[in-house]
């Protein structure tokens, strides 16, 4: 059970710990954005959501790209697919281990009927 | 009649694994915390051992589990139990040691995440709920799940276009 990146992973569960992020996200999920067509929904300062997009920048989430004045905003899809990664790791090691545990459950429950009927 | 379904929600990163248990809450939450069962049932693919285990099962107690993979690779799960409510419901953190081949506790990776395991009568029957969060504690891992579902199936969509 190695984890690569677990400090970025940390960022990432990090920023996705706030609402208005999530938001942004799901905002830039479908289409890069500017900054000012993602503040408009959230009725918030643009100073608000620049500070929400440095936190997203920071965990990897978001790319910055200038054009002169204009910076638009995209996804970075890498931290959500470790984070996926993650999930599936243990995924795996649970589904193992509760198939063990539901037979291992009957072959108790087996054991206590024989000895039910014994007596 | 074997019931067995699975939520993953990919993008909060907390695992959800459902199980209809042949068994009461009483049998199923004994053997899932005792550590003679955990030794006996503990495998996550065959060949695997579990030559240690130890459990202190009390608010603030620790358990260490130790398996043996078959090529002799250990994997050590080391936690502190934060609720014991027999017999339906414990929370636990779970990390991993970084060598984990000792007989005691050892150093651990410090990637502590979150595990609660419910066990709810219905009948002769147990619903069993395994929840495994990627977060350290009950309350950020419960404010990242409110709402995010959501937009979920947009972000799977771009992730998916990479």
């Amino acid at each position: 059970m190695v984890e690569h990146g677990s400090k970025t992973l940390d960022r990432t569960f990090g920023a996705l710990a706030d609402p208005t992020r999530r938001r942004i996200l799901a905002q830039l999920a479908k289409g890069d954005g500017c900054v000012t067509a993602l503040a408009q929904p959230h009725a918030m300062s643009l100073a608000a959501v620049s500070k929400h997009l440095i936190v997203l920048e920071k965990a990897g989430l978001v790319k910055r790209r200038r054009n002169g004045r204009v910076h638009s905003l995209a996804l970075e899809a890498k931290p959500m697919r470790e984070a996926r990664a993650w999930i599936d790791r243990y995924r795996k090691f649970w589904e193992g281990n509760l198939d063990q545990f539901e037979k291992y459950l009957d072959k108790l429950q087996t054991k206590e009927t024989k000895q039910d009927d014994d007596q | 009649m074997m019931i067995s379904n699975e939520v993953l929600k990919p993008d909060d990163a907390t695992l959800v694994v459902r199980r209809v248990l042949k068994a009461t809450p009483v049998l199923a939450f004994e053997t899932w915390t005792s550590a003679e069962h955990i030794q006996q049932w503990m495998r996550t693919e065959p060949g695997m051992e579990v030559p240690r285990a130890s459990m202190d099962l009390r608010v603030g107690g620790k358990f260490r589990i130790q398996m043996k993979m078959p090529d002799g690779e250990f994997f050590t799960a080391v936690g502190v139990f934060k609720e014991v409510k027999a017999p339906t419901r414990l929370v636990y953190t779970w990390d991993w040691e970084k060598d984990g081949s000792g007989a005691e506790f050892g150093e651990v990776e410090g990637k502590t995440s979150l595990i609660t395991v419910e066990f709810l009568q219905r009948g002769e029957r147990t619903d069993f709920v395994l929840t495994h969060s990627r977060f350290a504690t009950v309350e950020s891992r419960d404010s990242n799940a409110r709402g995010w579902d959501k937009i979920a199936a947009s972000f799977a969509t771009f992730v998916e276009k990479e």
